[in-house]
């Protein structure tokens, strides 16, 4: 092989540095640009195709699990509330999420869904750590709450 | 008397073998190359959220569908952002941009974008609810862990109203022991 060997073995020595050296080159290179993906996935979360974004509120009496999202700039916090009451931490709110979603298992109603409504400033990741919340608890109806549309 | 017999020069080689050396080179390198992606990204650099809940998507059954990537993303023009830099979260309208296979568009053209791309490649038959045919595209919306939750809620908006229902939502599975 290359290098190997003395002069007597070897009649046609090559010089073998250049080819190092642009493979140490070749190396570098991509050793640079190498990058590790993260591991990248979805949740579904299909749009209704009759209501429309802007469907008006079912008239029956009120049946869902709704957790709103508000943001305070001064402090750059988010502050969250399940239904009413105003929540602490992550633990406190899925709480909350998983006894009211055994209650309506139980009373057979298991598509309740719950309803991210979140004030257009509040940071994706913290609308997304509902999400994930209701995932775990394998909620299966997620709904998010949409603004107002254009010039209404 | 006989004259010592004179000891034979030792001669010294001392040049390394490289050989081992190269070929771990070359494996090196075998390595970085096939691992190196040099495809056109449609997913541009974003750090976005994290949910350990997250299913991995099934590599096969996604090559079959026709995917719209929608990235939202923080790039303020001259890539300055004194908030953003000094890890706040900015609120500047602005600094947000919307993209679509690397190119920004703003709302209004994201809209106009998504009908045209909607209509492009419709479902069989209409559906019953929507009395109409519906998009046969799915949206995955990839945006910032910082983005505004208005933004995403626009394009939910757009994706709807341009008949795109089949949505996703992109997040990142957690490493474990971070």
């Amino acid at each position: 092989m290359a290098g190997g060997g003395g002069d007597e073995d070897n009649p046609l020595p090559i010089n073998v540095v250049p080819m190092v050296d642009v493979i140490f080159c070749l190396c570098v290179f991509f050793m640079c640009s190498f990058k590790f993906r993260e591991t990248e996935g979805k949740f579904d979360s299909w749009l209704p195709r009759d209501k429309g974004t802007g469907g008006n509120p079912d008239p029956g009496p009120l049946q869902e699990m709704r957790v709103a999202l508000f943001w305070n700039q001064d402090t750059q916090t988010v502050s969250r509330q399940y239904l009413h009451k105003k929540v602490k931490d992550d633990a406190e709110l899925e709480g909350l999420i998983k006894e009211a979603y055994t209650d309506f298992v139980a009373k057979n109603k298991p598509d309740i869904p719950l309803i991210i409504d979140g004030a257009a400033a509040v940071p994706w990741k913290e609308v997304m750590t509902v999400v994930n919340m209701g995932k775990k608890l394998q909620v299966k109806n997620l709904e998010f709450a949409l603004g107002a549309a254009d010039g209404k | 008397m006989h004259k010592k017999k004179a000891k034979p020069k030792l001669k010294e080689d001392i040049s390394p073998n490289v050989v081992p050396m190269i070929d771990i080179m070359f494996l090196l390198l075998l390595f970085f190359m096939l691992g190196a992606d040099m495809s056109q990204r449609e997913s541009i650099e974003i750090s976005i959220p994290k949910a350990s809940a997250v299913p991995e998507p099934p590599r096969e059954e996604d090559k079959t569908k026709r995917w719209i990537v929608c990235n939202i993303h923080h790039a303020p023009e001259g890539g300055f952002c004194a908030i953003n830099d000094n890890g706040g979260v900015c609120r500047e309208e602005a600094h947000w941009k919307w993209s679509i296979m690397g190119v920004d568009y703003p709302r209004e053209e994201m809209k106009k974008q998504l009908q045209i791309v909607g209509q492009d490649y419709l479902e069989d038959v209409a559906d019953e609810k929507a009395g109409k045919r519906l998009s046969n595209y799915f949206l995955l919306i990839r945006a910032d862990q910082n983005a505004p939750y208005g933004h995403i809620q626009k394009v939910f908006e757009y994706a709807g109203g341009a008949g795109i229902y089949k949505t996703s939502v992109a997040a990142n599975k957690p490493v474990p022991g971070t």
